[in-house]
């Protein structure tokens, strides 16, 4: 087919004519449609213990698309309510299909904060499989306007041309001030990642991605994107099978794997990291967290026909930004942890000093086309964040890093409160206001703790003592309005805080008391 | 059941005391064939801490390449395992 004009009002976000035909795809929707053309055939989706042909997955994509444009309202944004289904991924064609950027809602996060998002975001209508099917219909109400439900993946529809939206994705992130913050990704930003992608882990159509991610994280579009621009196959991992992949791997002959490396830690204490263990691997990469080189190594050894690269990036900058391919006989690591080695060739980096030259130890900033255009309606943050430099826009990340002589980037540590509990973002911040609000104690200090191979494996908490009968009572309440990966796995409560001379709380000294012998106040 | 196996149970029971009372929940709220990491009660972390210590404690090691790993999810999973484990 020609090309395509696409003439569609997509409220707020500029939009343009796509070219089907031209070689480097302007929209995501051209990468699955090329490889569906070439063969139809072809598995293009394996999940709940199905396979779907890139035919099977289209026709039910645009039955979304349809139902879109006939219950969407004007906004750029639909919610996608789906996990682990054939309606998560045929609802995120379909939406993607009629022009709209999707907002992924994991229906396991608790209500109040699918309804927080789905309220930020000005979402008119949710995209849900039918296994969520009752619980959208309750968001939806709790959204407390006009907010159409459209079911996925029961339906086939005909194929129409796709239309072009510039928004492809909007993610939420923790946020400091307690409330969660969008971050919007265009089309042309992932554009520029999988294109480097395709010729960085060359996959073809006999590849068989892993996709370990929740929507709600930006890594799952590499998996999504990646594999089916390669024509290749996704294997969805079922909930349940998370925590050990091993046999996933091996029953179904995964080449390409990707995850956060809690995925590797916890294998390897299962001792499943056994040499020679995964044949089938070809390219095995992690994101989201620093990946010990030691794991890295066990790793390879379970892998010996593929190769192991450590990604990083931020969701500002789209999936990952840098990357660096492990030497299984010389690993370049410091303090044990492996290099995030050299931007992508299209990515533009600065290490800045504290005193705003650039140097080789300083603050991480990122540009280039993966660059996103800020945070959704807060133009103060974006301000923050996304500064100019000469001509050149950057995001500032607030990763501390380190370039050795090679060019080789190194992360050291946050700059501020934000951490990192497998794999996703937090601010601690945020964590203190929702224990202060469901407690009314006068303080709360969260910190990552334990910190094991440079790994956060969660979050604990210092709370005053006039809460200290309510342990139980907080948790429950923070659980019902925070990810799990946000909630405590500790409460302690004490009095004495100790402070920094600038009157901040002295976390360092708080996690050396955890560190230490157990208090008696612990509970 | 066996014995043997009531037995198991009360050791995964005694092992995770702490953490029920961390979260102000009672023994009796846990059943035996709950799920410990879909009910929030521990995370895939926690919960291989909470078999390392069982392992240590009983001088025997779960063989994780035999066995779903989604069986070791409820108490009553773990201590089949570590039966089993006892049995080899």
């Amino acid at each position: 087919m020609g090309p395509v004009p696409a003439s569609v009002e997509v409220g707020g976000l500029q939009e343009k004519a796509v070219t089907v035909s031209s070689p480097v795809p302007d929209h995501l929707w051209s990468y699955f449609e090329r490889s569906w053309r070439r063969d139809p055939a072809a598995v293009a989706l394996h999940v709940d213990g199905r396979s779907w042909t890139y035919d099977e997955l289209a026709v039910r994509a645009l039955a979304v698309s349809r139902a879109v444009w006939a219950q969407g309202g004007p906004g750029p944004f639909v919610g996608l309510h789906a996990q682990r289904s054939i309606g998560a991924y045929a609802g995120l064609l379909g939406i993607l299909h009629a022009g709209r950027a999707y907002v992924p809602l994991n229906p396991q996060l608790p209500m109040d904060r699918r309804a927080t998002i789905a309220v930020l975001a000005d979402l008119d209508l949710v995209v849900t499989d039918k296994a969520h099917e009752h619980e959208a219909r309750a968001l939806a109400a709790r959204t407390g306007k006009t907010c159409a439900v459209a079911l996925a993946g029961e339906s086939a529809g005909p194929f129409t041309d796709h239309a072009a939206g510039d928004a492809a994705y909007m993610l939420f992130t923790s946020g400091s001030t307690g409330v969660p913050k969008g971050v919007p990704i265009r089309h042309a930003n992932v554009v520029a990642y999988v294109e480097h992608l395709l010729e960085r882990f060359a996959p073809g159509p006999d590849d068989r991605f892993s996709q370990t991610f929740e929507l709600t994280f930006d890594l799952s579009v590499h998996d999504l994107f990646l594999c089916w621009a390669a024509g290749a196959a996704l294997y969805v991992l079922p909930q349940d099978q998370l925590m050990a992949p091993a046999r996933f791997i091996r029953d179904h002959g995964i080449t390409q794997w990707f995850s956060v490396p809690s995925a590797a830690v916890l294998m390897d204490r299962m001792r499943l990291l056994k040499p020679g263990a995964f044949p089938s691997l070809r390219v095995s990469a992690f994101c989201g967290e620093p990946l010990p080189a030691d794991l890295a190594v066990k790793w390879a050894a379970a892998a010996p026909n593929g190769r192991v690269e450590n990604l990083y990036g931020p969701t500002e900058a789209t999936i990952a930004i840098t990357g660096h391919v492990l030497d299984a006989a010389a690993p370049k690591a410091r303090l044990g942890i492996l290099s995030i080695g050299r931007p992508f060739p299209t990515a533009r980096i600065r290490v800045v000093a504290a005193d705003g030259s650039d140097a080789d130890e300083g603050e991480l900033w990122l540009g280039g086309p993966q660059l996103g255009l800020g945070y959704w309606k807060d133009d103060v943050r974006t301000a923050v964040a996304f500064v100019t430099h000469g001509t050149e826009r950057f995001y500032r990340t607030g990763d501390l890093v380190q370039r050795d002589g090679d060019g080789d980037l190194f992360f050291i540590s946050r700059m501020d409160d934000q951490v990192k509990v497998r794999g996703h973002r937090i601010e601690l911040q945020e964590v203190n206001q929702v224990l202060k609000e469901v407690s009314g104690a006068s303080f709360a200090y969260a910190l990552a703790h334990p910190v094991r191979d440079g790994i956060a494996q969660g979050i604990e908490a210092f709370l005053p003592m006039t809460v200290r009968n309510n342990g139980g009572s907080i948790l429950e309440a923070c659980a019902a309005r925070l990810p799990d990966y946000m909630v405590p796995s500790r409460l302690h409560f004490t009095d004495d805080i100790p402070y920094t001379s600038s009157g901040k709380a002295d976390l360092r000294a708080l996690r050396a008391r955890l560190d230490g012998p157990a208090s008696p106040t612990d509970r | 059941m066996s014995l043997n196996e009531v037995t198991l149970r009360d050791r995964v029971r005694s092992a995770l005391a702490p953490r029920l009372a961390e979260m102000g929940l009672t023994q009796a709220d846990v059943g035996d064939g709950m799920s410990l990491t879909q009910s929030g009660v521990l995370d895939s972390f926690a919960l291989m801490e909470l078999i390392g210590g069982l392992e240590q404690g009983l001088g025997v090691e779960i063989d994780f390449e035999a066995i779903e790993p989604e069986r070791l999810t409820t108490i009553k999973g773990l201590a089949d395992a570590f039966a089993k484990a006892l049995a080899a």
